[in-house]
């Protein structure tokens, strides 16, 4: 599969900084997964050092409210779906 | 999953070979018939093309529900719209798990995909969406109930039995999963579909495999 989006991505190059809204926007789609795995492994690992959350959210740059809404506990019980 | 014979592996192979020659970035039923037929050599290819379901009839089939937009055209993975950016997704990864631990990459991507705000269906960490599982569920209990391994057979079984059924509405993420892969959320089962297109009704399919299935036994 690696191989194969390699050579999708070279002729995708062009078309990404292209005015295609089709693929522009499903670039920014998988470039948000990829950013929001990756600030919730940045905040796991933030509270695993003792950080509160005002510390990590004035790193995020965003408010302590919007950090703690999106990361804090108030989960939806266990995995198990999907 | 419990005990899958050699032949049905490879099957889920080819039925991801599938995926990936029709740019789908998941995996459907309806590549799960195609690895069917692909493998040739088992009771289930063998009933399909009895009843007129040969690879190349099921390709063509495949392209017609493509066409109308029952099934997603061709188009970029995740990963290639990423490194279209200048983003190199598997190295991000790599770099993830070395840090993190394979075991809380999962987790975040797990956490991120359910959460009740900024959920993402399917980030791009998560692998190839499986959009079977019912297949699976019903093919392991057709397994079980014959006291056998899960093998082509029931696989196929399994496939007709899921598209006999309504939309799983036991799985509701599989339905998130499938509007961001760009499935229409429908009821129009790509397997009932295709076998009706060419004059078939799934129970007759399923009493030919269960036949064969009881011969044997």
């Amino acid at each position: 599969m690696e191989k194969t989006a390699d050579r999708e991505a070279t002729t995708l190059a062009a078309a990404t900084s292209s005015q295609d809204p089709e693929v522009g926007l499903r670039a920014v789609a998988a470039l948000r997964g990829l950013l929001e795995v990756l600030e919730a492994l940045q905040v796991d690992n933030a509270r695993a050092q003792g950080w509160s959350w005002q510390d990590i959210a004035g790193r995020l740059g965003v408010s302590k409210q919007a950090v703690h809404q999106k990361h804090g506990p108030s989960r939806r019980p266990g995995p198990g779906r999907g | 999953m419990v005990a899958f014979t050699q032949p049905a592996r490879r099957v889920w192979v080819l039925a991801r070979q599938e995926a990936e020659r029709l740019q789908h970035h998941y995996v459907g039923p309806e590549h799960l018939l195609l690895g069917l037929l692909r493998h040739r050599h088992n009771q289930a290819a063998r009933v399909l093309r009895a009843h007129g379901l040969d690879l190349e009839t099921v390709r063509g089939e495949v392209d017609r529900l493509v066409a109308r937009g029952v099934l997603p055209a061709p188009r970029p993975s995740d990963d290639a719209l990423l490194a279209s950016l200048g983003i190199d997704p598997v190295a991000v990864r790599r770099r993830l798990r070395e840090s993190f631990g394979a075991e809380a990459v999962d987790q975040a991507t797990q956490r991120v995909r359910t959460r009740p705000i900024h959920a993402v269906a399917w980030p791009p960490m998560g692998g190839t969406p499986l959009l079977a599982k019912r297949v699976f569920r019903l093919a392991y209990q057709e397994a079980v109930a014959r006291g056998q391994e899960v093998g082509p057979e029931h696989l196929l079984l399994g496939l007709l039995g899921d598209a006999s059924e309504p939309a799983d509405t036991e799985l509701p993420l599989d339905q998130q999963v499938s509007v961001s892969l760009g499935l229409p959320d429908h009821d129009h089962h790509p397997v009932r579909l295709l076998a009706e297109a060419r004059g078939l009704t799934l129970a007759v399919l399923g009493s030919a495999v269960r036949g064969e299935l009881d011969r044997d036994r």
